[in-house]
């Protein structure tokens, strides 16, 4: 079985990058400020918590393409992006994946 | 104080967007071009790999497909560049609150206020160019200078992703050099009337007499004198970051005051034809006109217009432009300087209630007409196609139509305020 695997900023990563659009749990506070709390690879799948944000900022993707808010995240451990692509078309939250199949092992 | 301005020039704008978002695209040819609306597909930009094989903004699709097997057209996606223009629009706000654009892909901004605290325009502009480039993934060209001939003359100098520095110790190396149609307002007539007397670069303009050049090209040979000369002194307007695009105007300052109503009505036209031609490539209508005059008494006024339907025909801006004009000017003073503008701005895919005593056909006609013109300037250079009012003018039309050389800078000051809002 492949296994996919969010991505962090490794250099030299094989293409393609696929994006991957994922369900994303996240939390307004007060000021306005967006918090993401967790994601799921698939509508019914596993939920990964987000331990941790780093930063976020805007940012392009290269790999999957396109921009939006670019949180660095550490889940289960391990480091990971995931942007927030806020398109007049829809806004919604996608990540950087080797592989075409929403699979993670974070 | 010596201004420090910037002219931000985002490289191939809506190629680089779909480029972006299409990274399976890498390395091939690609185009933005199409026009669903009204069943016109021309190519309105390829990125750099189309362009070395020969794909030209504004051909016909048939044309470039065929000097360019393979190519990859994708319908233009008008929102997503909205989008990317007010991006690119919070990061140069982030340097100053006097940011003008012009269109969605490139605005002036006047840094003087910012170099003590952030660096020298150099170092701003670097900084502009490597966060473009990190956040949004698109590539700018800029150019610094103190005045905003220069500076969009530097941001034309070296593209993609690149920062040209015009200053007083360089510019003469720079920007005298170039032939002379690198310059704004120089086009081809010009060209041949000033080759004629052996002029070839914007140096030789500098250095001429400026009365041998006013006798030879009326008042556009002062204006070319001065620009030549880097003593362009037009503002850099301010306007509202949150709002990228409200309005399309073009304007400019004449070292020498216009007295007559023809004179006025030259400028206007061409303006007028700008901003049509500015407004379709960004795919909007307007239905406000605007107008700025400003006399030789540096006062100006502002008058607006609403017209029936939403616009991207020049001949309908120009003569609402011109009837706000002569309802408004009454020649106190001469002037020095005019603005056209359109403001009220829609996709131009939205529908609007069509006024009944005017011919939709009629109208769709002299759209295509616009088109059309803009098209075989394109490819045949600007003098190819002049309206019967502008042939007997002197030449303030503008070099090259199409996307990063055209535009009169632009001088609105606090007249383009009154479309913010
Ligand atoms: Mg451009």
């Amino acid at each position: 079985m492949i296994k996919g695997e969010i991505m962090m900023e490794e250099k030299g990563s094989e293409r393609p990058n696929y994006k991957l659009y994922v369900e994303v749990g996240a939390v307004y506070e007060p000021d306005g400020t967006m918090v993401p709390k967790y994601l799921r690879l698939t509508p019914d799948g596993e939920k990964f918590v987000i331990d941790h944000i780093y930063r976020a900022q805007r940012s392009a993707s290269r790999r999957a393409g396109g921009c939006g808010i670019c949180y660095s995240v550490r889940i289960r451990g391990k480091d990971a992006l995931l942007y927030y692509e806020d398109s007049p078309h829809a806004s919604r939250w996608f990540v950087e994946s080797r592989y075409p199949v929403p699979e993670a092992d974070f | 104080m010596e201004r420090t301005i910037l002219h931000a020039d985002a490289n191939c704008f809506y190629a680089s967007v779909e480029m972006l978002h299409h990274p399976e695209y890498d390395g091939l040819p690609l185009a933005v071009g199409g026009d669903v609306e009204t069943r016109h597909g021309i190519i309105l930009t390829a990125n750099y790999i189309a362009k070395r094989r020969g794909v030209k903004t504004g051909s016909a699709l048939w044309e470039a497909e065929k000097a360019c097997p393979g190519l990859i057209i994708v319908p233009p996606d008008y929102e997503e560049y909205l989008r990317f223009s007010r991006y690119l629009r919070e990061i140069y706000g982030i340097y100053s609150d006097r940011v003008e654009s012009f269109g969605l892909d490139e605005a002036w901004c006047d840094v003087t206020d910012s170099t003590g605290i952030l660096g020298s325009g150099e170092e701003i502009a670097e900084e502009i160019r490597r966060k473009v480039k990190a956040e949004l993934g698109l590539t700018v060209s800029v150019g610094v200078s103190w005045n905003k001939i220069f500076a969009k003359f530097g941001s034309d100098y070296k593209k993609p992703d690149a920062v040209t520095v015009v200053d007083r110790e360089s510019y003469r190396t720079i920007v005298w050099r170039r032939p002379m149609d690198d310059l704004l307002y120089v086009g081809r007539a010009t060209n041949r009337k000033l080759s004629s007397f052996g002029m070839h670069t914007i140096g030789d303009i500098a250095n001429a007499d400026p009365d041998f050049l006013h006798t030879l090209l009326g008042k556009m040979g002062t204006t070319l004198y001065v620009f030549a000369n880097g003593g362009d002194r037009t503002p850099v307007a301010m306007e509202g970051t949150e709002a990228p695009i409200k309005s399309i105007g073009n304007g400019m300052t004449m070292p020498r005051d216009l007295t007559s109503n023809e004179e006025v009505r030259m400028a206007i036209y061409m303006l007028s034809e700008s901003v049509a031609a500015r407004l379709r490539e960004n795919h909007f209508k307007g239905r406000l006109v605007e107008i700025y005059v400003r006399d030789n008494d540096l006062s100006g006024i502002t008058r607006q217009h609403k017209i029936s339907c939403p616009t991207d025909i020049s001949m309908e801006i120009a003569e609402a432009a011109m009837a706000l004009f002569l309802a408004n000017y009454h020649w106190e003073r001469p002037i020095r300087g005019l603005c056209v503008r359109v403001g009220e701005l829609a996709a131009s895919a939205c529908p609007y209630q069509l006024n009944l005593f005017q011919s939709e056909e009629e109208r769709e006609k002299q759209r295509k007409m616009d088109i059309a013109v803009q098209e075989i300037r394109g490819r045949f250079g600007i003098e190819a196609v002049q309206r019967g009012l502008m042939a007997f003018g002197p030449e303030i039309t503008p070099r090259k139509r199409l996307e990063q050389t055209i535009h009169p800078h632009s001088y609105m000051e606090r007249g383009n305020r009154v479309m913010e809002g």
